[in-house]
């Protein structure tokens, strides 16, 4: 035994060390998302832009979607803008869905932030965090992207940067591989593929 | 009395005392009337208030179990940040709806991890948190043990085993010895001398 605790002690320790001495290269801001790969928490809300409308998850199925969560307060945002600008243009609305979410602000200044910086993309309001807190936000800009079924395939904690950005399309480039052409989703008539003469979908 | 004002008084006296009678009747059942109206009023807030201060005892005991992920060291419940607010709210709107403290602490898990239990769950690497110092103080405390007893044997040959331990131990320093005091040695041990 006492040969064992020789050898073994030494190695415990260095065992310990080795743990503390990872934990060391490792940055707190890097949490893992709990929700990778699990069914995106649904919402239905209204539109920043447009009270009376409002959006939800579930009628942006078949799209990928990049669902922001951001401030008109948060500087970081204003940084990572131009990329979503840059997201909602090199993509086919059909294929991506940028949606904008406003955290811990009121929609006026989130208004006055889209008319200094641009960008047409819808932006929900979410009072009292009630779908941040869901999406396990620690604070924004933190970018979700959620599959075309509805399942969340990617977060990135902080603002899109020229390091970042690319994981992100490669993401979206992924889903929309997997997907393959567009299928219609139910009410969704502007896409729809017209029935031939027989009733019988091509 | 007499004259007008005797006139007077007994006119007053004849309309009042009816209205005085009517007035001592009706009092008791004027200060009844309110009474199960205010009563029933009263034990409604009673109630609430209970209700309200049972919700806000359980909201402060969860959120004093989850992390503030904004101000690190703090409970959501003593953290005054704006998301611990809106986390404390949300656990009194689920708490209304009618959740339980374990399904409430469930969807914070699902949502941030394990990361925002204050208290680790003892699975996985977290384990580690509760097995760890637990391995290390029986380890010591083996060593410490393993040590005085070695030490004992050392100092205190207490058969047969430990002499031969110990002049087998010695062998070398034996050969060292010149012949006569090897001889003088060996005899000592031998019980000789």
């Amino acid at each position: 035994v006492i040969r064992l605790l020789r050898w073994g002690l030494p190695l415990i320790a260095v065992a310990f060390l080795a743990l503390l001495g990872f934990g060391l290269t490792r940055s707190p801001q890097n949490l893992p998302s709990a929700l990778i790969a699990l069914p995106a928490p649904p919402f239905h809300l209204s539109n920043m832009f447009e009270p009376t409308d409002s959006i939800s998850l579930t009628g942006l199925r078949g799209r990928v979607v990049v669902l922001n969560f951001w401030a008109s307060w948060c500087f970081p945002c204003v940084q990572e803008h131009p990329y979503l600008m840059k997201l909602d243009a090199d993509y086919d609305p059909d294929d991506l869905q940028v949606l904008g979410m406003l955290y811990q602000d009121v929609p006026e200044k989130g208004r006055a932030f889209v008319a200094e910086y641009g960008g047409d993309w819808p932006t929900l309001v979410d009072p009292g965090s009630a779908t941040a807190i869901p999406y396990g936000v620690y604070g924004p800009p933190e970018t979700f992207v959620i599959s075309p079924d509805g399942v969340i395939a990617y977060k990135l904690v902080g603002p899109l940067t020229p390091r970042t950005y690319p994981i992100v399309t490669a993401t979206i480039d992924s889903l929309l591989a997997l997907r393959g052409p567009r299928t219609p989703v139910d009410g969704d008539l502007e896409t729809a593929v017209p029935a031939d003469s027989a009733g019988n979908s091509p | 009395v007499t004259g007008w004002f005797g006139g007077a008084c007994s006119a007053l006296t004849r309309t009042a005392a009816p209205l005085l009678l009517a007035m001592l009747v009706a009092a008791p059942s004027a200060v009844a009337q309110p009474a199960p109206f205010g009563g029933g009023s009263s034990s409604v807030t009673a109630a609430d208030s209970a209700r309200d201060a049972e919700l806000d005892a359980m909201t402060a005991t969860i959120a004093s179990r989850l992390r503030c992920l904004v101000c690190r060291g703090q409970s959501v419940q003593e953290s005054s940040a704006p998301l611990a607010r809106e986390m404390q709210a949300l656990i009194r709107t689920k708490l209304e709806e009618g959740e339980t403290p374990e399904e409430i602490e469930a969807f914070f898990v699902a949502s941030y991890g394990d990361f925002i239990l204050l208290k680790p769950r003892a699975r996985g690497l977290s384990a580690l948190v509760y097995v760890l110092p637990a391995a290390l103080f029986l380890t010591a405390l083996l060593t410490v043990v393993f040590k005085l007893r070695s030490a004992n044997r050392a100092t205190v040959p207490a058969d047969g085993a430990a002499v031969a331990g110990t002049t087998a131990a010695s062998s070398s320093f034996e050969s060292d010895l010149p012949a006569a005091d090897r001889e003088w040695l060996d005899a000592a041990v031998r019980g000789d001398r």
